[in-house]
């Protein structure tokens, strides 16, 4: 469920346009709005940790619908991609040093449809345990790899009492390419010549969301824009979001339209909510 | 839910059936032992494989209604998988020929009984080593434990990372090995002609050496002072400096002390009678005239029989005196508890101890914690190792009654 991009449109201009302020272009909509829905997601991870603290200090209520931090939390599932399949990848030509590493599997990067990969989760690895010459008498058995990074690695593999195990499988993330993160998992969960149950690697991801788009065509005869929702993007937060959304769109907007009347509105509502959360 | 998932058959008897369902035949069947099911090779399903001895279990066929049962030697895949929480599937493949569907097909895990099917020849002991497997959880599923239990939001420790909780918990379950479990380990050895044994691959500490006579009964080998191993023993020139070999190093010879230690007649120290009388048997005639008491102020440490050992630290060897040599000793020692897959677990009786001890012990590591809550988690430690220890002490108080009793019966003659 998403929020409908011709709504929130119509909302702004509806409120810019009450006393003939001014008019916001589908162009300048389109960066603001994608500015205003990254910018709403973004503040998910200070505003969670900061709601986090009431579990900490054991100040968190226990009803079904007024714990903010779940709230927070409902509010990034549309984000979360989850059982993301990775994928065993070697070099062409490695050297001695070069581990293999893990990329998302093209699958994954289909269904992503060009969303950014902002973090990854937990990652669960499936390992047999059977040796390279007897592929019946292992265990195949799912581990949660710890995320490290690979200062730690350096320092953990160099005591026997804390190197990585398949009971403890660790990885660090080699190279966040936005688009193409891949990791590094120890110990390696593909048994080399054993037919079951190769490595399996999923995880959990929390993707950026998409820019909005407002299409539109060009009334012939008039000269105005009309909505098109073919190859139109609708904003992908929670729909409860449409409020806080609308307020930051008007607040950049007025900056547009050089109009401090709107910026100071918009941003006196949004202070007042966040007061309202977050005290 | 209960924590047990063996029924009684699987558990005490390491067997468990799977009957066709009167038509289809049984292409497929699952097995959930806690203990894995294991194929020494691809191919030992077949008595012919070279492997075929390393397998854990046998599979049996039963196809006139369980009278009879002939062990299954054609083709099968094994594939075991384990869930999180750690419940075992094993899942027999069948392939080509398959058991039909009017059949039993029955998994018999090794034991030291032979099983009860086919020609009951099921030998190993895989049932065994499960027993009494309840009264212990693996080092493993006590770091799970914790880490629900212990670390999150609004606990103690609010986070931490699992291999510092598993370096925590590994160095506890050495140090409860040392002094809090009944981890000793033993071996039963026989003492060569050149009187030294090699250290066991596991061995931390000894606990103890003793000797068995003919009746079974143990004497202890105490350590001795009398002797040493030297650490070094150089070559020497005429000048007493050592002489070096081709590549500049000292050049080592064999230790007169230790030759002259294995080849000496004991009873010159213990001050012994020729006949040797070594057994616990009180009804030995001879044994009995010897309690006269003809030695009196004879110095216990030299003038016992029972013999003397010394740790060889240059050749890592346990060396014991003369009068020992051919005789059957069992060696009792302490290894951490990490040695071995096997050995990583912790008695149920000491599992809050270790929790204790992985609490402290992360909060101590830690910068900028209260003192307050270090000292509180010291003192809960120290209070839970001290039950631990003290429960797994077997303290019993009829066995305790028992020993009184002989005390008071002495004391009344």
């Amino acid at each position: 469920m998403a929020i409908n991009v011709n709504t929130v449109y119509q909302t702004v201009l509806s409120i810019l346009n009450k006393e003939q302020r001014g008019y916001l272009t589908p162009d300048e909509y389109n960066k603001i709005g994608a500015q205003a829905q990254l910018e709403i997601f973004e503040g998910y991870f200070p505003s969670g940790d900061q709601f986090n603290r009431k579990n900490q200090n054991n100040s968190q209520n226990d009803t079904e619908w007024f714990n903010i931090y779940d709230n927070v939390v409902t509010n990034l599932e549309p984000f979360i991609y989850r059982d993301a399949t990775w994928q065993k990848t070697s070099l062409a030509n490695p050297s001695f040093w070069d581990a293999p590493y893990w990329t998302l599997t093209p699958a994954v990067t289909i269904a992503l449809d060009g969303r950014v990969v902002k973090q990854v989760g937990n990652v669960e690895v499936q390992y047999n345990t059977a040796s390279s010459n007897n592929s019946s008498n292992g265990l195949i058995q799912t581990s949660i790899c710890e995320r490290i990074s690979k200062k730690e690695y350096n320092l953990i593999t160099r005591s026997r009492l804390t190197a990585p195990s398949v009971n403890d499988p660790v990885y660090y993330v080699n190279n966040f390419n936005l688009s193409a993160p891949n990791l590094r998992i120890y110990p390696n969960p593909t048994p080399s010549s054993i037919s079951i149950a190769n490595g399996l690697v999923t995880s959990e991801l929390i993707v950026q969301p998409l820019n909005p788009q407002w299409n539109y065509t060009i009334d012939p005869t008039v000269g105005a824009y009309i909505y098109n929702d073919v190859d139109s993007v609708d904003f992908e937060l929670n729909p409860s979001e449409q409020t806080d959304l609308i307020l930051k769109i008007l607040l950049y907007a007025g900056v547009v339209i050089r109009d401090p009347q709107i910026i100071q509105a918009a941003a006196t509502e949004i202070q007042k909510e966040e007061i309202q959360e977050k005290s | 839910m209960g924590l047990i998932t063996e029924n009684n058959s699987q558990y005490y008897a390491g067997s468990q059936h799977v009957l066709g369902d009167g038509s289809n035949p049984i292409s497929e069947a699952s097995f959930t032992f806690d203990t894995p099911l294991s194929l020494g090779s691809a191919g030992s399903f077949a008595n012919t494989d070279a492997y075929y001895a390393l397998n854990n279990f046998k599979i049996y066929v039963s196809t006139d209604g369980g009278t009879t049962f002939v062990e299954w030697l054609t083709e099968y895949a094994l594939k075991t998988s384990s869930t999180p929480e750690g419940n075992i599937t094993s899942i027999v493949t069948f392939v080509g020929n398959i058991p039909s569907g009017t059949s039993i097909v029955v998994v018999q895990l090794k034991s030291l009984t032979g099983g009860q099917y086919g020609n009951r020849d099921a030998f190993g002991d895989t049932v065994e080593e499960n027993y009494g497997s309840y009264s212990y959880l693996t080092l493993n599923e006590a770091v799970e434990n914790y880490m629900v239990g212990f670390v999150g939001d609004g606990k103690i420790i609010q986070t931490a990372k699992k291999y510092d909780i598993n370096f925590h918990a590994k160095r506890g379950l050495q140090e409860f090995s040392y002094d809090l479990l009944k981890s000793i380990k033993s071996q039963e050895l026989s003492v060569p002609a050149n009187l030294s044994i090699p250290i066991p691959q596991d061995y931390v500490n000894y606990v103890k050496f003793s000797w068995v006579d003919s009746l079974g009964v143990k004497h202890i080998i105490y350590p001795t002072t009398l002797t040493s191993n030297p650490g070094s023993i150089p070559l020497q020139d005429v000048y007493g400096k050592p002489v070096q070999d081709a590549f500049d190093n000292n050049i080592e010879t064999t230790s007169v002390t230790e030759q002259r230690w294995d080849t000496n007649d004991t009873k010159r120290i213990t001050g012994g009678y020729d006949q040797n009388f070594v057994d616990a048997d009180v009804n030995q005639y001879d044994f009995n005239r010897l309690g006269v008491g003809q030695r009196y102020g004879s110095n216990p440490l030299t003038s016992q029989t029972n013999g003397w050992f010394t740790i060889n630290e240059r050749t890592n060897q346990i060396s014991f005196s003369s009068n020992l040599v051919n005789k059957i000793i069992i060696f009792d020692y302490v290894s951490d508890g990490l040695a071995y897959d096997a050995d990583s677990r912790v008695p149920k009786m000491a599992e809050d101890a270790l929790y204790a001890y992985i609490s402290h012990a992360i909060v101590a590591s830690r910068a900028n914690q209260p003192e307050y809550l270090v000292q509180r988690l010291k003192k809960e430690k120290s209070a839970k190792m001290r039950n631990a220890k003290i429960r797994l002490s077997n303290i019993k108080l009829e066995e305790i009654t028992q020993v009184m009793r002989g005390k008071s019966k002495w004391i009344k003659h």
